[in-house]
C-alpha cells in the first residue's frame, strides 16, 4: 500500500485498482480502505480532499516522511526475507537434483 | 458508474448499513470511514461482494479498530431493515416502486385536491356541500392543475433530494388520508346516483302530478263520505286544472257546455262501457276510508 501511494497519490479505489493492476486480484476493498485509514493514523499517509465532478469528494492519500521509512524498512525486510527464501530453495533444488 | 447515492439508493441502503455496524465508533472516525467507502462504491459501480456486516468486520480489521462491541453486534430493528434495504431483493422492489412513483404521484395530487375542497369547504366533487350545482369542470381541471403539479415534484425529486424528509412526511399524510377520501369519494357517488334518479322522477309531467309522479284522476268526497260526480276543478288564478284526452280516447266521459266547448276538468273521470255510451258504474274507485270530521262545516253566507 505505502509503495502504490509512494508512486502516485491516490484514493481508496485508485489504489485499490492500482493493487488489481499488477496482480493482486483477491485484495479486499474493506482491507484497502481500513488499512489506508490505519496507515494515515499512524502518520504514515497524509490526506487531503479533492473535489470530483463526477460524484463525492475524493479523500487522496499521499506518503509521509515516516511513511517512507517505513518502506524503505518493508523494502529491507522482505528483500532479506526473499534472499533467505531463494536461498533455501536453491538448496533444495540442488539436493534433489 | 457515478454519481451520488441520491441515484443510487442500494448504495445509500449498504452504506447505512455499513454505518449502522461502526455505530460504537466516535462519529468523526466512522464518517471517515464511510466515506471513503462511499466514494469508492459509487466509482466501481459494482455491488459489494460482502455484506454489509462482513465489510464492516474486515474495515475494523484493515484499520486496526476494536472488534463490534455486542451493544453494536446486536441488530436493531433498523439495522435490520437497513441490512434488508441493502439486499438485491430490496435494490429490486425498489426500482419497481420507483417505475410504478407516476401512478402514485396521480393518486397523491388527486388525495390533495380532494382534502383541500373538503377542508376549504367546497366538498369533492367540487360544489358537492354548497347550494350551487356540483361542477365537473372545476373538479376536472383541479385534479389536472394538481396532477401537473405532483409530477414535477416527483421529477424534481428525482433529480435532487435537497427535501427528502419533508417529501417522505408529505407521501406518508397523504397516504393516510387517501383512506377517508376514498370513502367519502364512494359515499359521494353514492349520493350522486341518488340524486340524478330523483332528478328524473321530479322532471315536470304533463296534466296533474303529486310528488312527481303523474295523477290520472281525482276522486272528491264530502265529509260524510259520499263520492262527488262531475266536480269541476280551478286553480287559484281561474285556470280549469285539466287533464285532457289522447286522440284516441273515445270512451272518455267528457262534460260539454251550452256552447259545445269540452270541459276536461271536471272529476272524477268517468269512462263508457265499451261499445255503449253508458257508466254502469259512476261510483267505482279506489278503496277510501273518510275519517269521522270533527270540524264544524262551513256555512256559505247567503248573499244579499
Amino acid at each position: 500500500m505505502l509503495a502504490v501511494v509512494a508512486e502516485q497519490d491516490g484514493y481508496g479505489y485508485d489504489v485499490l485498482r492500482r493493487l488489481r493492476a499488477v496482480g493482486l486480484q483477491d485484495v479486499g476493498d474493506a482491507s484497502v480502505y481500513g488499512t489506508l485509514r490505519r496507515l494515515y493514523k499512524g502518520g504514515a499517509l497524509t490526506s487531503y480532499v479533492m473535489p470530483s465532478d463526477e460524484g463525492p469528494h475524493r479523500r487522496y492519500y499521499g506518503i509521509t516522511d515516516r511513511g517512507r521509512e517505513q518502506l524503505r524498512d518493508a523494502r529491507d525486510t522482505w528483500a532479506d526475507f526473499n534472499r533467505a527464501f531463494s536461498t533455501l530453495l536453491e538448496t533444495e533444488l540442488e539436493v534433489i537434483a | 458508474m457515478n454519481g451520488t447515492t441520491l441515484e443510487r439508493p442500494d448504495v445509500a441502503a449498504y452504506l447505512d448499513a455499513v454505518r449502522s455496524r461502526l455505530s460504537d465508533l466516535p462519529a468523526e472516525e466512522r464518517d471517515d470511514l464511510v466515506a471513503d467507502v462511499e466514494a469508492s462504491l459509487l466509482e466501481s459501480g459494482e455491488p459489494p461482494k460482502l455484506s454489509p456486516q462482513e465489510f464492516a468486520t474486515e474495515l475494523r480489521e484493515a484499520a486496526g479498530l476494536a472488534p463490534e462491541t455486542p451493544a453494536a453486534s446486536q441488530p436493531s430493528f433498523l439495522d435490520s431493515l437497513r441490512t434488508w434495504l441493502a439486499s438485491e431483493r430490496a435494490a429490486s422492489l425498489i426500482a419497481t416502486a420507483r417505475d410504478l412513483a407516476p401512478i402514485w404521484w396521480l393518486a397523491r395530487a388527486y388525495v390533495a385536491i380532494s382534502l383541500l375542497a373538503i377542508v376549504g369547504g367546497w366538498g369533492w366533487p367540487i360544489g358537492a356541500d354548497t347550494a350551487n350545482p356540483i361542477s365537473m369542470d372545476a373538479t376536472i381541471v383541479s385534479f389536472l392543475v394538481a396532477a401537473a403539479v405532483s409530477v414535477w415534484i416527483g421529477l424534481r425529486g428525482r433529480k435532487r433530494d435537497s427535501h427528502r424528509r419533508l417529501s417522505l412526511t408529505l407521501n406518508v399524510a397523504l397516504a393516510l388520508a387517501a383512506v377517508p377520501v376514498a370513502v367519502l369519494s364512494l359515499d359521494q357517488l353514492m349520493n350522486r346516483t341518488g340524486y340524478v334518479e330523483t332528478f328524473v322522477y321530479a322532471e315536470p309531467v304533463a296534466g296533474l302530478a303529486y310528488d312527481g309522479l303523474p295523477v290520472h284522476n281525482l276522486y272528491p268526497y264530502t265529509r260524510e263520505g259520499e263520492l262527488l260526480f262531475d266536480v269541476l276543478l280551478f286553480g287559484e288564478n281561474g285556470a280549469p286544472i285539466s287533464v285532457l284526452s289522447g286522440p284516441d280516447d273515445t270512451s272518455r266521459r267528457v262534460l260539454f257546455d251550452q256552447n259545445g266547448t269540452a270541459l276536461f276538468n271536471s272529476f272524477p273521470i268517468r269512462y263508457f262501457d265499451p261499445g255503449t255510451r253508458v257508466v254502469s258504474r259512476p261510483a267505482l274507485g279506489p278503496p277510501v276510508i273518510v275519517p269521522d270530521i270533527a270540524t264544524p262545516p262551513l256555512v256559505p253566507s247567503k248573499a244579499k
